[in-house]
């Protein structure tokens, strides 16, 4: 009998820790969460749709991992205050230099053949980056009972940070983003001990997981607003002689309306500044 | 009153729309007051706006402030009108008569 095609068969380990079921439904919810806590922060930060989803997640030897990422990326190790757990925040070098592309104000660029090394002020915002994902991340911890996150370690390989032992086995998460011409990716690991830590889920909310995911992903669908800020009649006649320079009066200082699906969402104050237009949400419209 | 005269003098809606944002549902809902959405402006160029009537595209404009007064300068026609959108239609004249 040939061997040649058949799979590859590997040795249980006896002294593989398990992770129970609804404990892994638990952490793979809370992750779910994250990415979409991490969304909506790089639109509050950068104005742009950047998604973020928790594509994969597995449980491995660390080894494996540090085979899988081998490449330089930004990362930082800890420890839960709470919990007798560690971890680690991978971003993967490609997205630290779209990030850091976005902090400059610019556009993400793609990725590069070759590995350009970071001037001292993206190195900084590139930390600034890793330690805004870390506090997303740890306020999501705390929610779920983990509590605070405290960074201990921070570096560009895994394998030199001393947070687990090659042998140690690790859940991981593998975040994927998309959106704002932004590359890359996340990995979140954790030692299995935190798996006992989560409270688990009760069977109820166990079935409506799926439901909540789906929810999640809904709720971060873009939807297209347009600012609008004024409106006015004017004759047939009127609107026929005008020429490009001529100037005339906007009705409104400084306010503006949101508007989706030709509907008045909202009431705006408008600032504009040199280098971007601040839209102060006022009051809801309730049609 | 000649035909021309009467149509010149109707009257049409013009908006002057600042930006187009895409931005998730769920944001969207939690908008409350005193949020405030940044939008990235070019430095040292005036905002551009576009003014639209009923809706579709007609002209390119820039935003300026004179004395707390927010004026707008057209800076160009748009002759092509914007992409796709229009609804089929066909016009049967004194149709009453026809039934």
């Amino acid at each position: 009998m040939s061997t040649d095609n058949s799979e590859k068969i590997e040795k249980y380990d006896l002294w593989r820790p398990v992770v129970r079921p609804e404990r892994r439904d638990t952490l793979e919810s809370l992750h779910q969460s994250v990415g979409l806590s991490w969304s909506q922060s790089f639109l509050e930060n950068f104005g742009r749709t950047i998604t973020v989803v928790c594509g994969t997640s597995s449980f491995e030897p660390f080894q494996r991992l540090c085979e899988a990422e081998h490449e330089s990326a930004e990362i930082a190790g800890f420890v839960f205050e709470r919990a007798q757990a560690s971890g680690l925040l991978l971003v993967s070098r490609q997205l630290i230099h779209n990030l850091v592309d976005l902090h400059l104000g610019g556009e993400a660029r793609p990725a590069e053949k070759e590995a350009t090394p970071l001037t001292p002020l993206e190195t900084g915002l590139a930390r600034e980056a890793s330690t805004a994902l870390l506090d997303t991340l740890s306020q999501s911890y705390m929610a779920n009972g983990l509590g605070q996150l405290r960074v201990n370690v921070r570096g560009n390989h895994l394998p030199d940070l001393g947070v687990f032992d090659l042998e140690d086995y690790v859940v991981s998460f593998r975040y994927t983003l998309s959106g704002a011409g932004v590359a890359g990716y996340i990995v979140v690991a954790l030692s299995t001990t935190v798996a006992n830590a989560v409270a688990s889920l009760a069977a109820p909310a166990r079935a409506s997981a799926q439901q909540k995911r789906l929810r999640s992903q809904v709720a971060m669908l873009p939807v297209a607003t347009e600012i609008l800020l004024g409106t006015w009649a004017v004759p047939i006649h009127e609107l026929t002689e005008l020429r490009p320079g001529d100037t005339f009066a906007l009705p409104g200082a400084d306010e503006g309306v949101l508007m989706t699906g030709g509907g008045r969402l909202m009431s705006l104050k408008i600032d504009f500044e040199p280098r971007l237009v601040k839209l102060w949400a006022q009051r809801r419209f309730k049609e | 009153m000649q035909k021309t005269q009467l149509v010149s003098g109707l009257r049409v809606t013009i908006s002057a729309v600042l930006c187009r944002l895409k931005i998730p549902a769920a944001l969207l809902g939690d908008l409350s007051e005193n949020d405030c959405i940044e939008v990235a402006q070019p430095p040292d160029v005036a905002p551009e706006i576009e003014l639209k009537v009923n809706g579709k595209l007609f002209a390119r404009a820039t935003l300026l402030e004179q004395e707390g007064t927010r004026l707008v300068r057209i800076t160009e026609l748009v002759s092509k009108p914007a992409q796709g959108g229009f609804q089929k239609w066909r016009l049967v004249k004194n149709a009453m008569q026809q039934v």
